[in-house]
């Protein structure tokens, strides 16, 4: 069966899109010894991949869109 | 002969890909756009270009998926040399993205692809309606008939009026 490339990429950065719009909360161990906050940094989050342009890219033209009309997303 | 014992002598010659000089292809030179931002710009201006959208919303309003529309344009792109593959198959989302944003403004209605499609064996698709009303034009116009673009309405039929048919019977009056 022959299968489009570029469906499978949208569905998978649309997926990673909705992901990284989701924040995850990471729980703060603040009692015991091994006191730590497992929240990353800041520059550890900070992505310089060229796939996270794409999502970056991908989320402005979304919000424009969102702004033309409601989309649903 | 059958079809498929005619595209086997049709097919290339092994080793026929080498035949060619190393270079003489835009694929084999370094791409016009190394980087997927760079890509990303390329593909923004060429997709918000004026003819550029006027062309596409024809395309949209066909019935074409978006996702297959964004697979040719970057494998167009590639063939050409604008980029290589793998920085064609990571911009391929953007460009959806933006076809879509595209199709939002002009206000068509298309499919993105992903849709499920529910086959309904009774019903045509509107693009088979229009592409065949196009080929009826076409032959037509070559019979050299006039095509009229919107059917007249047929003329009203005259109401005719009941005839009273004269009493019979018994107790009929005359």
């Amino acid at each position: 069966m022959i299968t489009n490339p570029a469906k499978n990429m949208y569905s998978k950065a649309l997926s990673d899109v909705r992901k990284k719009n989701t924040k995850k909360v990471e729980p703060v161990k603040k009692t015991g010894l091994l006191q730590r906050n497992m929240q990353q940094s800041s520059e550890e989050t900070k992505g310089n991949e060229p796939y996270d342009n794409v999502l970056d890219a991908m989320n402005q033209i979304i919000t424009e869109r969102k702004k033309l009309k409601n989309v649903s997303f | 002969m059958s079809v498929f014992e005619e595209s086997m002598f049709n097919a290339p010659i092994p080793g026929q890909g080498l035949t060619e000089e190393l270079g003489s292809t835009p694929w084999q030179h370094p791409p016009q756009y190394a980087t997927v931002d760079e890509a990303m710009n390329f593909y923004a201006e060429r997709i918000m270009s004026p003819n550029f959208k006027e062309d596409i919303t024809d395309v949209m309003e066909l019935g074409v998926p978006l996702t297959t529309l964004a697979n040719a344009l970057q494998l167009g792109a590639v063939m050409q040399g604008k980029h290589t593959i793998d920085v064609g198959v990571l911009v391929t989302p953007v460009i959806v993205e933006m076809l879509s944003y595209v199709g939002d403004k002009a206000g068509v209605e298309y499919s993105t692809g992903l849709e499920k499609e529910d086959v309904d064996p009774n019903k045509i698709k509107d693009s088979h309606i229009a592409l065949a009303m196009q080929k009826v034009k076409q032959k037509m116009e070559k019979a050299g008939e006039t095509v009229e673009d919107s059917p007249t309405e047929a003329e009203p039929s005259q109401e005719q009026e009941p005839v009273e048919e004269a009493p019979t019977g018994l107790m009929a009056r005359r």
